[in-house]
C-alpha cells in the first residue's frame, strides 16, 4: 500500500496517492470539477480550460489546471471562487461557440457555467463575425485533439491537426494506395467528447488528405 | 530531387532536420505536393500526418501551386499602422481576389502577408517577387500590376 | 599551427582581381574581396587581421554602400550597381556592407579615404554621384562637399574597431548627428563598417579576440563567471540572466549540450536581429562559440527566420567561410575546441520564438510549445541540456569577454547592466536601429534620435504584439521600469504612434495577429483572442453595445489566466492596456465615433473649401466618388454612399483640402444591426 498524502481542499483535507494529479484526486473524492479534454489514460493536455482551481503560492492564490497539477503534500486549493466561476464561464462560452454538440450532456454541463446570458441579438452578429474571421468553422468539435492523442496510441497515426491559430483543423491523412484506409478501429469515435465523431471517422472529417 | 533527399539522407541524426528538407522541396516545385511529402515521410520514417501538420503549420510553406508573380504585403505593426490595409484592399480590388482564394484567376499574381520584412523605416512595403520596395501608396497598385502584366 | 603562406597556398589579398586598364573595360568583373580557398585551412588570427586590414584600411579609397534588407528597400542596389559598374583606375573600390543604423537615410553611402576619414552621404539618389566619385576620387583638401552629412575622423588612423573610434569633424546635416550622438555603439559598431562577408574584415575590426581569450586564457568556469557578473540579461525579451543560464547547462551532469541562437525575430517593429545577421554575422558566430566552449557543447544551431531571406544568405556565407579558415570545425584556432554550426530555416510562424516550440520544430513535429518545467536549459533539443539565446545576447558576449564584467556595468542601470539595441518605427523623421544604454528615457530616443514631435505623439508600443500600447511620456526604457508601465521591453521594438492612429483598430490589428499566429492547442487561446478579435471588430464597425467593455475586460482577464504559455498570459496585453490608457477612445468607439477618424465604417470625407479644382481626387478615386455637384454652388464632393473609404483622395490631394469626419451616432436606432 501506497503512503498516502494530504491535500486541502476548499478547507477540508484529503488523503490522496501521491502518483496522481489533483482533477484524479478531485474525481476520487467526488468532487465535481467540469473537465472535457481530460482522458486518464491519456494525461491531462490544459485544451479545454473547464477544470481551472487556484492553488496557494505562498502568498497568493494562482489559477491552475487541475488536469496538469501533480499532487505534492500540503498543497492547498480552492474550487470554487467568484475568480474560477468566471474564468470557467469564459472557457465555457468559447467553447459553446461550436454548438450544437451531438453530445446534449456535454452541452448541458457547459451552458451550466456560463453566468451571464448575452443579449440575443448582439450574440448573433458576433457568432456571425467569429464564423468569418475564422477561415473552417466546423461546428460540433472543440478540436480539444482527444482523437489525435489516441489515434497515435492505438491507432494507425492518421489523424493531426492541420493549420494553427485562427484556421485550426482536425484532419485525417489517409494512406497511399492499398494502405488508404485508416483501420476503422473507432478509438477516436469513443473517446470524443462531444460526440462529432461518428463510428465512421472517414466520414467526419471534412478536410481528408490522401 | 532524389539527390538533395539521398544528400539530406546522409547527415548525421542531429542535422537531418525535417524542416531544412521541406524548405528544399518548396525550393524546387513553388510548393510541396502530396507525392513529395509522401516520399519525405517514407525516408525520415515519420508518419504523414505528422508532415502535413508540420507543412501546414508554417505560413510560407505552400501545398498547391502559386501564380506567377507573388506579392506579399508587409503587414507588421508599423506597416500596418501606416496603411497596409489599404494597400492590400486595393490589391484585392484590382485582382478580384474572393474569399480565400489568393491567386488571381488568371493565374498572374498570388497576394500574400508577411508579418514585417523588418525594414520598417520604409513602411509601408510590399515585396514583388523577391524584391523589396517601401513607402508604397495604395494607388500606386495598378501601375505595380500593370507593370507585372506588361512583362509577359 | 600552420600558417597560410607555409601552405603555400595563394594568399587571400591575391585573389583580389584589381581591374585597370583596358581588360576591365571590356569586361567589368566584380572586385572579388575575399575568396574562401576551397581547402581547409588553419590561419592565424595575426594573418587574418593583416589581411582584413588591406581592404578595410587600405591606401586605396574605399566606398560602402549599405545593401541590407533597409537599404535594398530603398533602391541601394542601383547605387551599388552604378558605382561598382564605374571604371575607377585602380583608384577606389565599392564594397556592400550592412546597414549602419540610420534606416532613414537609406540609401547610405560612406567613403572611407587613405587618410582615414570617413565621408557620410544619405538619402543617395542619381543626381548626387558625381559628388560621390569626387570625393572618393579626389585629392585631400580638394573634397567638393555639397549634399555631404557628416564626415568623421578615425582617432588613429589606420585603427578601426567600431563606429566607435571615430569622431565628428564636420556636421553638415544635424540630425545626422543628433541620430548617432546619444548612443553607444558596442556590440552594433561594426554594423555598416565591414563587408560582412569579409572575415578578415571582421578579424581586423578587433573580432575574434574574444574568442581567442576565451580559448587560451580563460578556463571554462571563469568565461560563466565573468558573465555572471556582467548581470547580462537575455534579450529576447524574458530577461533571464544569461550567465545563470550558462551555468545551469555548465553543471548538469548530461555532457551532450547544444547551443541555439535564437534568430527567429517574429515582432513586428524589432528588426535588431536581421541588422546584426547582415551586417556582422561573425561575431554572432563568436558568441555562439564562446557559450559553447563555455557550457561544452559542440554543436550549435541557429534558428533563423524564414522572412529574412538576406540574413539567411549572409549566415551561410559566413559559416562557410569561417569553416574553410579552420574557425568552426574541429580543433577550433588549434586548440582541443571542436564546434560546427547548422542551420535551421524557420517557416513563418511568430509561436516558434517561443523557445519549446522552436524545439519541437528541429525535432519535426508541430510548433506547440510545451510545459516548463523541465526548462530547455536542462532537458532541451533531444532531451540534452540546452542554452537557447537570443542573437543580440550572443553578440553581448565577445564585448564582455573582451572588456570584462566590471566594464561592462558601466552603462546601464544596477538592475538591467549594458547596452541595448532598438528599432524605431513609426511616426517618427528618423527610424533605425540604435544602441543605447539600458535606462535611457524614452525622451532621447523619440526626440532627440526619432525626432519625433512631441505634440502629435499619442502612444508608445513597445515589445512587440505581446507587449503593450502605453501613452507616450517621458520614462526611462529598463526592464523594471517598463514592465511596471505595463509593458515589456521585449526583444526591443519601439513603434511610435501619432494622433491619426486609432487604438482600438491597432489593438484590433495586434489581436488578429494574435488570433493567427496562436498555436491554437488550447481552447481559450484560439477561441478566446477570436471572441475578442470579434468584439474589437464590433467597435470598429460602429455596432458596439454598453456591456461590450466590460466584456472586453473580464474576456482578456480569462485568456491569460487560463492559457498555458508565454505566448496566451502575454496575447491580451495590447488590449488591456489601451483599454486602461485610452479608455475614452472605447467609449467613443461605443458611440459610434472614431476619435483618430481611421476606422472605415465610422468616418466620411468631405472636400472643404476653398478647393483649387485640380481635380487629384478625382482623377484617383477608383469608385467615382468624387464627383461634380451641380444643384447648387457647383463644386466637388464627394458622394458618402459610393465611397469605399480608401484614402486615395486624401492621399493625392496636393492642398489637404480633404478632411475625415466622424461623428457619434445618437440612440440605437441610428444603428443597422445586420
Amino acid at each position: 500500500m501506497e503512503k498516502m498524502i494530504e491535500i486541502i481542499v476548499d478547507g477540508n483535507s484529503l488523503a490522496v496517492t501521491p502518483t496522481i494529479i489533483v482533477l484524479q484526486a478531485l474525481q476520487e473524492h467526488d468532487i465535481d470539477i467540469p473537465a472535457l479534454c481530460y482522458h486518464q489514460a491519456l494525461g491531462g493536455s490544459g485544451n479545454c480550460g473547464m477544470c481551472m482551481v487556484e492553488v496557494w503560492n505562498t502568498n497568493s492564490w494562482e489559477p491552475r489546471h487541475a488536469c496538469l497539477l501533480p499532487v505534492k503534500d500540503g498543497l492547498i486549493i480552492k474550487t470554487a471562487t467568484p475568480r474560477l466561476k468566471l474564468l470557467r464561464n469564459w472557457a465555457a462560452k468559447v467553447l459553446l461557440r461550436h454548438r450544437p454538440f451531438n453530445n446534449i450532456r456535454v452541452e448541458e454541463l457547459l451552458a451550466k457555467q456560463i453566468q451571464d446570458e448575452m443579449q440575443s441579438q448582439e450574440d448573433e452578429w458576433l457568432e456571425g463575425s467569429i464564423k468569418k474571421l475564422a477561415d473552417n468553422w466546423s461546428d460540433g468539435c472543440v478540436l480539444c485533439g482527444l482523437c489525435i492523442k489516441i489515434c497515435s496510441k492505438v491507432g494507425k497515426n492518421r489523424l493531426t491537426y492541420l493549420r494553427r491559430g485562427k484556421k485550426l483543423c482536425i484532419s485525417l491523412v489517409r494512406g497511399q494506395d492499398d494502405n488508404a484506409s485508416c483501420g476503422n478501429c473507432r478509438a477516436c469515435s469513443h473517446i470524443c467528447p462531444t460526440g462529432f465523431i461518428t463510428p465512421n471517422p472517414q466520414q467526419t472529417f471534412t478536410e481528408i488528405l490522401i | 530531387m532524389t539527390e538533395k533527399l539521398a544528400a539530406w539522407e546522409k547527415l548525421s541524426r542531429n542535422d537531418k532536420l525535417l524542416i531544412n528538407m521541406l524548405h528544399l522541396i518548396q525550393e524546387e516545385q513553388g510548393y510541396i505536393s502530396r507525392n513529395r511529402l509522401a516520399e519525405l515521410a517514407e525516408k525520415a520514417e515519420v508518419p504523414v500526418s505528422q508532415l502535413q501538420g508540420l507543412v501546414s503549420f508554417f505560413n510560407s510553406f505552400r501545398t498547391y501551386p502559386a501564380g506567377k508573380h507573388r506579392i506579399s504585403v508587409c503587414y507588421g505593426t508599423a506597416c500596418y499602422a501606416k496603411g497596409a490595409p489599404l494597400i492590400n484592399d486595393r490589391l484585392v480590388d484590382e485582382l478580384k481576389l474572393k474569399d480565400n482564394i489568393d491567386t488571381s484567376s488568371d493565374g498572374l499574381v498570388t497576394l500574400e502577408h508577411v508579418y514585417c520584412v523588418g525594414a520598417c523605416s520604409r513602411a509601408p512595403l510590399i515585396v514583388v517577387d523577391g524584391e523589396i520596395s517601401g513607402k508604397i501608396k495604395s494607388h500606386q497598385v495598378p501601375l505595380i500590376l500593370e507593370s507585372l502584366r506588361r512583362k509577359e | 599551427m600552420i600558417s597560410r603562406s607555409e601552405l603555400k597556398g595563394p594568399s587571400v589579398h591575391k585573389y583580389q582581381v584589381c581591374k585597370s586598364g583596358l581588360e576591365s573595360k571590356k569586361n567589368p568583373i566584380g572586385l572579388a574581396t575575399y575568396k574562401v580557398p576551397d581547402f581547409p585551412v588553419n590561419v592565424s588570427l595575426e594573418s587574418l587581421i593583416a589581411e582584413g586590414k588591406i581592404t578595410l584600411c587600405s591606401n586605396q579609397s574605399r566606398i560602402n554602400v549599405g545593401v541590407a534588407t533597409c537599404g535594398r528597400a530603398a533602391g541601394a542596389m542601383d547605387i551599388y550597381n552604378n558605382l561598382e559598374k564605374r571604371d575607377w583606375c585602380g583608384a577606389v573600390r565599392v564594397f556592400k556592407v550592412g546597414c549602419i543604423g540610420a534606416c532613414y537615410a537609406e540609401p547610405l553611402v560612406h567613403i572611407r579615404t587613405p587618410e582615414g576619414k570617413h565621408y557620410f552621404y544619405g538619402n543617395v539618389d542619381m543626381s548626387i554621384f558625381w559628388h560621390i566619385i569626387k570625393t572618393a576620387e579626389e585629392k585631400p583638401g580638394t573634397k567638393t562637399l555639397p549634399f555631404l552629412w557628416a564626415i568623421t575622423q578615425e582617432s588613429k588612423t589606420g585603427i578601426l574597431r567600431g563606429i566607435q573610434d571615430m569622431e565628428l569633424i564636420k556636421v553638415q546635416n544635424s540630425g545626422f548627428r543628433d541620430f548617432f550622438q546619444p548612443q553607444v555603439r558596442r556590440i552594433s559598431g561594426r554594423c555598416g563598417l565591414i563587408d560582412p562577408e569579409n572575415i578578415a574584415e571582421f578579424a581586423a575590426m578587433g573580432g575574434f579576440g574574444a574568442l581567442e581569450k576565451a580559448l587560451f586564457r580563460l578556463k571554462r568556469k571563469q568565461i560563466i563567471d565573468i558573465i555572471r557578473t556582467s548581470g547580462l540579461r537575455g534579450r529576447g525579451g524574458a530577461g533571464f540572466p544569461t550567465g545563470d543560464k550558462m551555468n545551469i547547462a555548465y553543471e548538469n551532469a548530461d555532457l551532450v549540450r547544444y547551443v541555439i541562437a535564437n534568430a527567429d525575430e517574429g515582432d513586428p517593429g524589432a528588426y535588431m536581429d536581421r541588422v546584426l545577421l547582415e551586417s556582422d554575422p561573425f561575431s554572432v558566430l563568436e558568441g555562439m562559440m564562446i557559450t559553447a566552449l563555455a557550457i561544452g557543447a559542440s554543436q550549435g544551431y541557429i534558428y533563423v527566420r524564414h522572412e529574412y531571406p538576406m540574413a539567411v544568405h549572409a549566415l551561410k556565407k559566413a559559416i562557410n567561410c569561417a569553416h574553410k579558415v579552420g574557425f568552426l570545425g574541429n580543433n577550433v584556432l588549434g586548440s582541443s575546441f571542436s564546434f560546427d554550426i547548422t542551420l535551421v530555416e524557420s517557416g513563418g510562424a511568430f509561436i516558434c520564438g517561443e523557445e519549446t516550440a522552436m524545439l519541437q520544430i528541429m525535432g519535426g513535429k508541430r510548433g506547440e510549445p510545451q510545459l516548463r518545467p523541465p526548462y530547455p536549459v536542462r532537458q532541451g533539443f533531444q532531451n540534452h541540456p540546452t542554452v537557447i539565446n537570443n542573437i543580440e545576447t550572443l553578440a553581448n558576449i565577445p564585448w564582455i569577454i573582451l572588456n570584462g564584467a566590471e566594464a561592462y556595468r558601466e552603462l546601464g542601470t544596477p538592475k538591467s547592466p549594458g547596452t541595448k539595441i532598438f528599432c524605431l518605427a513609426g511616426d517618427i523623421k528618423r527610424m533605425g536601429f540604435i544602441e543605447v544604454p539600458l535606462g535611457t528615457s524614452t525622451k532621447v530616443l523619440i526626440e532627440k534620435i526619432g525626432a519625433g514631435d512631441k505634440e502629435s505623439i499619442k502612444a508608445l508600443q513597445i515589445g512587440g504584439p505581446s507587449g503593450g500600447i502605453v501613452p507616450y511620456k517621458d520614462f526611462s526604457l529598463d526592464y523594471e521600469t517598463v514592465e511596471s508601465a505595463g509593458a515589456i521591453i521585449g526583444s526591443g521594438g519601439l513603434v511610435t504612434l501619432n494622433k491619426k492612429r486609432c487604438m482600438v483598430d491597432i489593438a484590433r490589428h495586434m489581436v488578429n495577429f494574435m488570433a493567427s499566429e496562436s498555436c491554437g492547442k488550447c481552447s481559450i487561446c484560439r477561441g478566446g483572442l477570436l471572441e475578442l478579435e470579434a468584439r474589437l471588430l464590433t467597435l470598429t464597425s460602429g455596432k458596439g453595445y454598453p456591456s461590450i467593455l466590460t466584456e472586453i475586460e473580464a474576456l482578456s482577464k480569462a485568456i491569460s489566466s487560463i492559457s498555458l504559455c508565454g505566448f496566451g498570459k502575454t496575447a491580451a496585453t495590447p488590449v488591456t492596456t489601451t483599454l486602461t490608457y485610452f479608455r475614452d477612445e472605447y467609449e467613443a468607439h461605443v458611440n459610434g465615433k472614431c476619435p483618430a477618424v481611421f476606422c472605415k465604417p465610422l468616418i466620411n470625407f468631405e472636400i472643404v473649401l476653398p478647393c483649387r479644382e485640380c481635380h487629384a481626387c478625382h482623377s484617383v478615386c477608383p469608385s467615382g466618388a468624387v464627383k461634380r455637384r451641380t444643384d447648387k454652388n457647383e463644386r466637388l464632393v464627394v458622394d458618402s454612399k459610393l465611397c469605399i473609404k480608401c484614402w486615395a483622395c486624401y492621399e493625392a490631394c496636393p492642398f489637404d483640402r480633404i478632411r475625415i469626419v466622424s461623428e457619434e451616432l445618437h440612440g440605437k436606432d441610428d444603428r443597422n444591426h445586420s
